[in-house]
């Protein structure tokens, strides 16, 4: 599969599983994007995982917007993660955890945003994991997997978003 | 004889029973909307996919390597668990299992259990006892919330309160909350997610199953849709795990593979939301514990037995109930102890005991519709049938019945007895018995039997017919009209036709477990049968049943079904025949799934001139007759044969032809009780009409 043709099969899954691409998308910069997420899901607080330049920027762009930057995750709008892989075939990201607590951004504020590095896509999901795996001595604790937000059918098979973890997903792919 | 007359007690209210289960109407179309979803689902995902007998094909290969040397890799995952600083546990059974989470909790110094949805922590009963421990155990799967908070069991592997409406479900929460919740099913999920959050932060304890673990490297896999399994497993001070001794896999590969099938073939997902994998205590927050409970309770012994080992590759996908008739018309609560369905039935009798499991089993109709879902390829009638075996001493009413129609000269006076004494139709039996005619009238046995008949016409061995036929009872005793059909027919090809000496086939026996019996009657069989020349079959329930006489190592003559041996014998000649109408056939079970035989019916049917074949998913569906199953449970039957009804009156069918003589049975005794205007055949005697009774073709429209 070409470079682009594993991207548009991604973006496929990935929206097909419920997820949204913000980024790239058309013409429109990541500040933009940005702006109009925090607009339309009435995002009044955020935390943010990393402090690299790349965070950095989303992070003061939400500081000038005029977000709250809290600690207490569970009662968060929206959290900012780094996503460390991707597998197009599904449409899914992959979280990697050692220790700390960003974990907690991934699964307890109402909306999760992952930035995901476009070199860390894969055509399916567990090769995307394979990297993370390969030192036995240095196995990761914990590895999420995430494919589209959280949801049930468990009432008439009614589909709702956000039982327990985020109800929307956005995502931000970066070169 | 006492269990004979116990059983036959029993009859009428098992049978009151069924009947209030089948007339539940919100239950039956709940179902009906979850089966018909995940089934349409799965046949769109699983074109992604690709060839989905290759994918059992890897699938049954790689699990049964890994439970070759299960022990072996337990071993592995037990010295990595414990050198990264978690603790594990091998539980002999569920008591076992039980004290030990129970004390894993009460250590915790707390009180709140957090739980995901897990069928193993069902097995084993958990939550009632960690409930007598003064513990308070929350399920957070919305689904089985729902059923704890109404003190219910699951009615779905997938979607455990499927039976429940939404106005239902917010009187539980009503109740539960003590205050009035909207019958929405979003504003009831935001509402549970607001509670379960608060739960899932105080918590001490959090416990999940899990669906696959693999050795290399050691993982724990989780998959859920909610998100509320990686909320147990990861928040809560001490994380327990609890799995079965069947869930290992050698590498971490093959733990995605199985995950490539499992939620397309549960509910048609490409991917479930999260797929957790965890390798040991994540410690986030300082002093988080992680332990692992394996379960045996019978698991390790189970894999001793040649048949049952292969139940052990299931993976709880749930869709051999999803497209399953009974299920389909019962639900969960009925057709299951825990575990749920035909496969069900194997896991009752593994984990439970047989006298649990036999009664799951004895739902079971047989027609084999899981056979083509399963991506582990169990065989799962021949699980049941080896639970109704194991299981001596129950249902000995129906192992009586069954030693009775196997056995030709019983069958032979019971038959010429009822044949004189009964009227030509029954529309209605007397007493309790009435369950049987509900739905369906009873035809009286014809006379005289086939092959006293078809010796005066010179029929027998060894007078140089070039194919031989295995008539089987129902054709003998009950139904010698089709036989006739079928010598006119061949004859009239130019096919030269012998009998042979019969006995049962044994399939009836088998059915019920008399195994014993079944291996007496292939004997006979196959010492009856000439070498080397045809055997040709109009019951494909006796073909099937014969045709498994290779099981045990018995030489057969090649077997044919009556459209497969029509349609050599033409070659590339049409059919000669004319019969103008809308005609369907309904594939017997033991014709399709069990001997595969797919394609040459409709490919004949739709030789003859002026037929306008009515094709369907619903020509597939089994019509509940299954022999004995009928008698055995008639509402369930007559539920299934509903269904095949309905099509053929929406499909306007005029002509129903079929190959089974017990399909015969039910299907023309649904369609007289209703009154419908369709003529039900067997495929012999449809054939002969086309070509006429005289020599110039068919059956014109105004002529029937």
């Amino acid at each position: 599969m070409s470079e682009d043709r594993l991207f548009s099969r991604f973006v496929e899954e990935f929206e097909a599983a419920g997820g949204v691409l913000l980024y790239p998308r058309g013409e429109e910069t990541l500040e933009e994007v940005l702006t109009r997420m925090v607009e339309e899901e009435g995002i009044k607080s955020y935390a943010i995982s990393q402090r690299t330049p790349r965070f950095k920027v989303i992070d003061t762009l939400f500081k000038d917007l005029g977000l709250e930057k809290s600690r207490d995750y569970p009662s968060l709008d929206l959290g900012v993660t780094r996503a460390h892989g991707a597998g197009a075939l599904t449409g899914t990201l992959v979280f990697v955890f050692k220790e700390g607590r960003d974990h907690l951004l991934t699964s307890l504020p109402r909306i999760h945003l992952a930035v995901l590095r476009r070199e860390d896509l894969y055509q399916h999901v567990s090769r995307a994991v394979a990297p993370h795996v390969q030192d036995r001595g240095e196995l990761p604790p914990y590895i999420s997997l995430v494919t589209g937000p959280s949801r049930t059918g468990d009432i008439e098979l009614t589909h709702v978003t956000g039982v327990h973890g985020p109800e929307q997903l956005y995502l931000v792919v970066v070169s | 004889m006492r269990g004979v007359l116990r059983d036959l007690k029993e009859y009428p209210s098992r049978w009151r029973k069924l009947q209030e289960v089948v007339r539940n109407p919100i239950m039956r179309e709940a179902l009906e909307r979850a089966m018909t979803r995940f089934a349409e689902g799965r046949a769109l995902a699983l074109e992604g996919l690709g060839d989905f007998q290759e994918w059992v094909d890897r699938c049954r290969e790689m699990k049964d390597r890994a439970l070759e040397k299960s022990q072996e890799l337990w071993d592995k995952v037990k010295e990595e668990v414990e050198t990264r600083g978690g603790t594990f546990y091998l539980a002999p059974d569920a008591q076992a299992a039980k004290e030990y989470i129970g004390r894993l909790a009460q250590e915790s110094g707390g009180n709140l259990v957090v739980k995901g949805k897990s069928i193993t922590s069902e097995e084993i009963e958990l939550n009632p006892y960690l409930e007598s421990l003064g513990l308070e155990v929350v399920e957070t799967d919305l689904g089985e919330r729902i059923i704890q908070l109404a003190g219910e069991k699951p009615s779905h592997l997938i979607v455990p309160a499927i039976h429940k409406t939404k106005e239902e479900v917010a009187r539980v929460f009503s109740g539960a909350w003590g205050r009035e919740v909207p019958d929405d099913p979003y504003l009831i999920t935001k509402e549970v997610r607001k509670d379960l959050r608060k739960r899932f932060l105080k918590a001490d304890v959090g416990i999940t199953g899990i669906n696959v673990v693999s050795a290399d490297p050691p993982a724990f896999f989780l998959m859920t849709n909610e998100g509320n399994g990686r909320l147990c497993a990861t928040l809560p001070p001490v994380q327990v795990i609890i799995t079965g001794w069947e869930k290992i896999v050698e590498r971490m590969e093959d733990a995605f593979t199985i995950f490539d099938i499992l939620p397309v073939n549960s509910v048609g997902l490409k991917y479930s939301s999260y797929l957790s994998i965890f390798t040991g205590p994540f410690a986030w927050k300082k002093g988080r514990q992680f332990h692992v409970v394996i379960l045996d309770n019978g698991r390790r012994k189970a894999l001793e037995d040649p048949l049952f080992k292969e139940a052990m590759r299931c993976i709880r996908c749930g869709a051999c109930m999803n497209v399953c008739p009974v299920y389909r018309t019962v639900g969960g609560h009925t057709f299951a102890h825990i575990y749920m369905g035909g496969i069900g039935a194997a896991w009752t009798a593994i984990t439970d005991g047989l006298e649990e499991a036999r009664e799951v089993a004895s739902l079971c109709t047989g027609c084999g519709t899981c056979l083509e879902v399963c991506p582990m390829g169990i065989p799962i009638p021949s699980l049941v049938e080896r639970v109704k075996e194991l299981a001596k001493d129950k249902g000995q009413a129906e192992r009586m019945a069954v030693r009775l129609v196997s056995r030709r000269k019983l069958l032979e006076s019971a038959v010429g007895l009822t044949a004189l004494v009964a009227p030509e139709k029954i529309s209605r039996l007397p007493g309790p018995a009435g369950t049987i005619t509900q739905e369906r009238i009873l035809e009286r046995p014809q006379q005289p039997p086939f092959h006293p008949w078809a010796l005066s016409r010179g029929l027998e061995l060894g007078k140089g017919g070039e194919v031989t036929l295995y008539a089987g009872c129902l054709v003998e005793y009950y139904y010698p009209q089709i036989g006739r059909d079928a010598v006119e027919l061949l004859a009239r090809l130019g096919v030269s036709l012998q009998i042979m000496r019969e006995e049962c086939c044994g399939l009836p026996a088998r059915t019920v477990g008399e195994m014993g019996l079944w291996e007496e009657l292939a004997v006979k069989n196959l010492g009856y049968m000439p070498p080397g020349k045809p055997l040709l079959f109009l019951c494909a329930t006796c073909m099937s049943g014969i045709h498994a006489y290779q099981e045990n190592g018995g030489e057969l003559p090649p077997l044919y079904d009556l459209s497969q041996f029509i349609l050599e014998k033409l070659g590339d000649g049409a059919f000669p025949g004319f019969y103008e109408a809308k005609v369907a056939y309904h594939f017997p079970c033991h014709l399709e799934r069990h001997l595969g035989i797919r394609e040459e019916p409709l490919k004949l049917l739709s030789q003859v001139k002026g037929v306008e074949l009515v094709e369907g998913d619903e020509a597939h569906l089994c019509c509940g007759g299954a022999g004995l199953y009928a008698f055995k449970c008639p509402p369930v039957s007559a539920e299934i044969l509903k269904r095949k009804l309905e099509w053929l009156e929406r499909e306007g069918v005029e002509v129903l032809v079929t190959s089974c003589p017990s399909c015969i049975m039910q299907l023309r005794g649904g369609v007289e009780k209703k009154g419908m205007p369709v003529k039900v055949m067997h495929l012999a005697t449809f054939l002969l009409e086309a070509m006429g009774k005289g020599t110039d073709g068919g059956r014109m429209k105004n002529e029937r």
